[in-house]
């Protein structure tokens, strides 16, 4: 036999943005690749492997680097968030 | 960019940013302990994968990433957990389970809406008795509860009350510890996500402590009151219903801790010999009652049966406040010292107030420098060199400031007190309970 239970859940917002354009990269454009790192242990030691491999991959790039604290909120900071292309950033550990 | 283990925390990332198709590259994990040549090797074996995701048609590539699931590496406990949303803003508020306590049990269980232990459930007639005649709007948002950002609602804080075990009085209680809950400077995405064993303590002070039973004497960290218990246990089941803090999903605590059921105890204004509670020492009245929240350990015990003098205690008390694992040995933030009442008296006798506490842990409270590892002391440099001593080679402070130590009194007779270590990047968040 079935009875009614209040449901505990709270409601979580279900919005779905769609994803910016993309584009080739490797077209001659210059373009700016932002890698944001959340300081986890090697996250930085990553980031640097990936500016090395980016850059040799499309030699139209240019690398600007990001950081976060550990442990609070990622801030991207207005300039950052202006003059990126495309972004990596660093998640979890 | 996450490590596989860490993909589900980044998938729910995206929900509440409101961009559930972001791509996501993923390495294997643990990233942390690589050395740098296994480091250069998962940067290389991700690089194509990294440039695809910035290049592939973006409404291909949002379909793509809605669709992927959490890798899982283990069998998901909760074996219901995603059949249904019951977290869509068009959810039913009702829903249909057996009538019997054991089936309902199984139910919730297996959708991961429990601790593990039994529940209360609930129907709408307790639903209903737990929200009385207060004058509460059901529908009131009182916060947002990270990480998924669920809506903290009256009626939904009242709905985990009663499966926590909690009575109508102590709604107002839950009430005002979702609000607090919902305050920056909390920093419960954190809390509510990290690696590290936190919870969020609840700290009760004021004439409320009498006026429901809240035990703030003898095991008053323990067993044995049903207002401590079922509040404790109140606010983390909105943490995990409402925030999604499942246990392996979006709670990746490594370890956890006991204190993760239910952490709550009230403060020993009675026996506190500077009559003065910590929610008065943070601005409130004695008449006020308040809740205060902190992200914190589980507590550590300082026994010390033999200091007769208030730097003989103090002493037994800075050695167990330094430990080099804890957060906040390289994050700083707050430290709670729970004074036992016996511990309280000599210290008050000795004519040190509780700024003098404060001021002997801060000059005296130091992890010895043998214990500190180089790569901790590398990172500690980084993040709090102030507190590195002997210009960064010698042990390190436990705290710099007032606002690092929060003094409580609380517990019954007996020559123990208690340090409760915190997550670091956290403060404690007060707010007024209006019953």
């Amino acid at each position: 036999m079935a009875r009614e239970l209040m449901n505990p859940c709270g409601a979580v917002a279900n919005e779905d943005t769609p994803l910016a354009p993309r584009r080739q990269l490797d077209g001659g454009e210059p373009i700016v690749i932002g890698l944001f790192s959340n300081q986890k242990a090697n996250a930085d030691l990553f980031m640097d492997n990936m500016a090395s491999l980016l850059t040799k991959r499309l030699a139209n790039a240019e690398i600007l680097r990001g950081y976060k604290a550990a442990s609070v909120p990622a801030e991207f900071s207005a300039e950052f968030l202006e003059h990126c292309d495309v972004v990596i950033a660093g998640f979890g550990d | 960019m996450c490590s596989d283990e860490f993909y589900a925390l980044g998938k729910a990332e995206t929900q509440c940013l409101g961009m559930p198709g972001l791509p996501i590259a993923v390495v294997p994990h643990p990233v942390a302990k690589l050395l740098p040549d296994e480091v250069a090797t998962i940067a290389r074996n991700v690089v194509d994968e990294v440039i695809r995701l910035w290049q592939d048609d973006a409404e291909a590539l949002r379909a793509e990433f809605k669709e992927k699931a959490p890798p899982t590496k283990s069998r998901l406990r909760y074996r219901s957990m995603f059949e249904g949303n019951f977290s869509a803003p068009d959810a039913p508020e009702r829903l249909n389970g057996p009538d019997d306590l054991e089936g309902v049990n199984r139910l919730f269980y297996s959708r991961g809406w429990t601790d593990g232990l039994p529940i209360i459930p609930p129907t709408p007639e307790r639903y209903e008795k737990m929200l009385g005649n207060r004058g509460l709007d059901p529908k009131e948002l009182l916060a947002r509860i990270e990480p998924r950002q669920g809506e903290a609602t009256v009626a939904k804080v009242a709905v985990n009350g009663v499966m926590a075990g909690c009575q109508p009085d102590h709604l107002p209680v839950l009430v005002s510890a979702a609000k607090a809950l919902g305050h920056s400077d909390l920093n419960l995405k954190a809390l509510n996500t990290t690696t590290h064993p936190c919870t969020v303590l609840a700290l009760i002070s004021g004439p409320i402590t009498e006026n429901i039973d809240v035990n703030t004497t003898y095991n008053v960290m323990g067993q044995g009151s049903l207002t401590n218990a079922a509040i404790g246990r109140g606010i983390r089941s909105i943490l995990l219903n409402i925030g999604g803090g499942t246990p392996g999903i979006l709670d990746r605590a490594t370890m956890g801790t006991p204190a993760k059921y239910s952490f709550c105890f009230g403060e020993n204004l009675v026996e506190n010999p500077w009559g003065e509670t910590l929610a008065m020492e943070r601005g409130f009245g004695a008449e006020q009652s308040t809740i205060t929240l902190c992200g914190v350990e589980g507590p550590h015990n300082v026994n010390d049966h033999y200091g007769k003098t208030a730097e003989e205690i103090l002493q037994t008390i800075s050695g167990t406040m330094c430990s080099p694992g804890l957060n906040n040995s390289y994050l700083g933030g707050e430290i709670m010292l729970v004074l036992g009442p016996e511990h309280a008296d000599i210290i008050h006798k000795d004519g040190f107030s509780k700024a003098d506490i404060k001021n002997y842990l801060i000059e005296n409270a130091f992890i010895p420098a043998h214990v500190l590892s180089e790569p901790q002391r590398v990172i500690m440099r980084q993040y709090v060199p102030e507190r590195l001593l002997a210009d960064g080679d010698g042990g390190a402070k436990i705290a710099t400031s007032h606002d690092d130590i929060q003094l409580v009194v609380a517990g019954g007779a007996g020559r123990h007190s208690a340090v409760i270590p915190s997550f670091g990047n956290t403060r404690a968040v007060t707010e007024v309970i209006r019953s």
